[in-house]
């Protein structure tokens, strides 16, 4: 990291969506500065938008008002090139709903990823797949897996790059405790190994995630 | 390779062939036509000739019953006008013609063959005249009569009258050695001249003698000049077609080989316009065929391929990677056309030596600039098209 922690601030801001339905926020229409190197948890009943703010910190959404600036720039003047550049080098995601290639296997669906950024070796990433008890999975396809298998092979791939926050929409979701336990430590781990801050969205503020603070969406 | 198994998945190999062999056609037959047009044009048409003037002999049409005599196939004062403000007219010639009696005797000096006959004589000004002429000038008080004759007359005696009777072939320099007695008479006056052949012509199908004889000779012997049956005119045969247009508009009979040629050239420019046409059509349905083929891909893939933005690939590198298979497509389409039209010249031009013609190569660097700008073109609409659909996805 640089002298100047990464910094994104959220200035005001309210997705259109929500327009009206977001009193008593400490996130909506609030001005809240997260460096890299903060843990977040973002809690919310279902529909309050905590994967709307991941989208829009990540510019995968732009219906929003106010401001969202990232090392100081306003995201919405960042062009492709930009988001290319801050998605491989800045900002790491952990979907929802995975976004994985299916029809790869989980080896594939991660060293895809690392092709782009070349940030990881081969003995990196079989190291992580054993972390998380996958071992065994490598080579089967992403289709095959079960919903925690996927979570965790999302994580993994998500981990294949430098970034200054990881953002995890219910990353633990589909986890027993075991394996909650072991993915927590890892991006725990990776995290403290690149200075970097963590975005988690929650239903609940219960987190295998130890010195999280919580905001209420 | 990961990211080309994502993107391309559900390419269609046969459509994608099928749109290679369809553009592949399309393109021999649009440059390969061009090619064979600029050859058959250079070596056969010759441009030179038919840029240089172009003379030509109009008459008018005979009707059935010509029941006005001279007067219905001569042309008028203003007819010849209305012919000179043509355009692509640069001038024109009556014939004069004889208007006194005129009979030959060969039986003298032609040994071989006794021919007696009476005789027409038609003339033209000195320019228009082709080939030599030795000594092509008469005036009054001179007894030696030139003529030139048409070298078609020479083919017919030869070919037709002698091949049939026995008789030996005679070549132009023996005729050019004739001598033979003209004698020309009217208003109860005669008069005997040396007739020899001074030249051949074969532009103009008649006897020719110097005008100055004819006009001496019908003021003398005969009623004076008359209207003119015949013309000899002088055009820019690059606008062949359009002379021809007009001359059958007017029910005008003419009898030229460039005029031919010119109607040849205008009949084989609209065939090779047709065959490049229908090229241009197939190669245009081809290539269409490969862009709605590629933004098929993209519309079946658009989900991994916003998946791949997500994860950081920059568009561009996914537009670059649909536009390489084009780009390829384009080059292979590209390549064998270049190699097409190649074999083509050098196969045409052996076969125009081997008909006769004159086989000049002419320069390939036309088709194949034609082919770069063309798959420049192809390529550059692709990529707007790959890229507008792409960006639009992420």
């Amino acid at each position: 990291m640089g002298k100047n922690p990464v910094r994104i601030h959220l200035e005001n801001v309210e997705p259109q969506p929500l327009r009206g339905e977001v009193a008593n926020s400490e996130v909506w229409h609030r001005d809240i500065t997260i460096s890299a190197g903060q843990c977040l948890l973002f809690k919310a009943a279902s529909g309050k938008g905590k994967t709307t703010l991941l989208s829009i910190i990540f510019g995968l959404r732009r219906d929003y008002q106010g401001k969202v600036t990232f090392e100081d720039a306003d995201i919405r003047s960042f062009g492709r090139a930009e988001w290319s550049r801050v998605r491989q080098t800045q900002l790491a995601y952990v979907f929802q709903d995975f976004q994985l290639f299916d029809e790869l296997t989980a080896w594939e669906n991660v060293t895809l990823k690392n092709q782009l950024t070349g940030y990881r070796t081969v003995g990196d990433l079989k190291s992580m797949f054993q972390a998380l008890g996958l071992e065994n999975k490598i080579g089967e396809p992403v289709a095959r897996l079960s919903r925690g298998q996927k979570q965790r092979v999302a994580v993994i791939r998500a981990l294949c790059q430098p970034f200054a926050f990881l953002l995890l929409d219910e990353p633990f979701s589909h986890l027993d405790r075991e394996t909650m336990g072991q993915t927590a430590a890892l991006i725990r781990s990776e995290c403290q190994k690149q200075g970097a801050g963590i975005l988690l969205a929650s239903l609940e503020a219960d987190t295998p995630l130890a010195g999280v603070d919580i905001k209420k969406l | 390779m990961s990211i080309n198994r994502l993107i391309f998945q559900g390419f269609g190999l046969w459509r994608w062939v099928g749109g290679l062999g369809g553009a592949l056609l399309g393109w021999c037959l649009l440059f390969g036509g061009w090619q064979v047009w600029r050859i058959v044009e250079h070596n056969v048409l010759r441009p030179e000739d038919l840029l240089s003037p172009d003379f030509f002999v109009l008459n008018k049409t005979v009707p059935m019953l010509n029941l006005f005599g001279a007067a219905g196939v001569s042309f008028t004062a203003s007819e010849i006008e209305a012919l000179k403000r043509l355009p692509f007219v640069q001038s024109v010639a009556p014939f004069e013609y004889n208007r006194f009696k005129a009979h030959a005797d060969f039986g003298s000096e032609l040994a071989l063959a006794a021919i007696e006959t009476d005789l027409f004589f038609e003339a033209v000004p000195n320019e228009y005249l082709d080939g030599k002429a030795e000594g092509w000038h008469w005036q009054p008080g001179d007894t030696d009569l030139p003529v030139i004759i048409s070298r078609d007359y020479l083919a017919l005696y030869n070919f037709g009258f002698a091949q049939s009777r026995n008789l030996p072939r005679m070549s132009e320099a023996l005729l050019r050695q004739l001598r033979f007695s003209v004698r020309i008479s009217g208003k109860g006056k005669e008069l005997e001249l040396r007739g020899r052949i001074a030249g051949f012509s074969q532009r103009i199908n008649t006897i020719l003698a110097p005008a100055a004889f004819i006009q001496w000779a019908n003021n003398e012997y005969g009623e004076g000049p008359g209207t003119p049956a015949r013309l000899l005119v002088k055009a820019d045969a690059a606008a062949g077609p359009s002379l021809v247009k007009y001359l059958e508009s007017k029910n005008y009979q003419f009898n030229a080989e460039q005029l031919r040629k010119a109607r040849i050239g205008a009949a084989l420019r609209l065939a090779f316009t047709a065959a490049s046409g229908f090229g241009l059509a197939v190669l245009g349905l081809a290539f269409w065929v490969f862009a709605l083929s590629l933004q098929l891909i993209i519309a079946q893939n658009q989900d991994s391929l916003r998946k791949l933005v997500w994860l950081g690939c920059h568009p561009a590198v996914l537009v670059r990677r649909y536009l390489a298979m084009m780009g390829v497509a384009i080059f292979v389409i590209a390549a064998t056309g270049v190699l097409f039209v190649c074999w083509g010249n050098h196969w045409l031009v052996l076969w125009l030596a081997g008909q006769g013609y004159p086989a000049e190569s002419v320069s390939l660097w036309p088709p194949v600039i034609g082919m770069a700008l063309l798959g420049g073109l192809l390529l550059g609409f692709n990529y707007l098209v790959v890229r507008k659909q792409i960006y639009r996805l992420a």
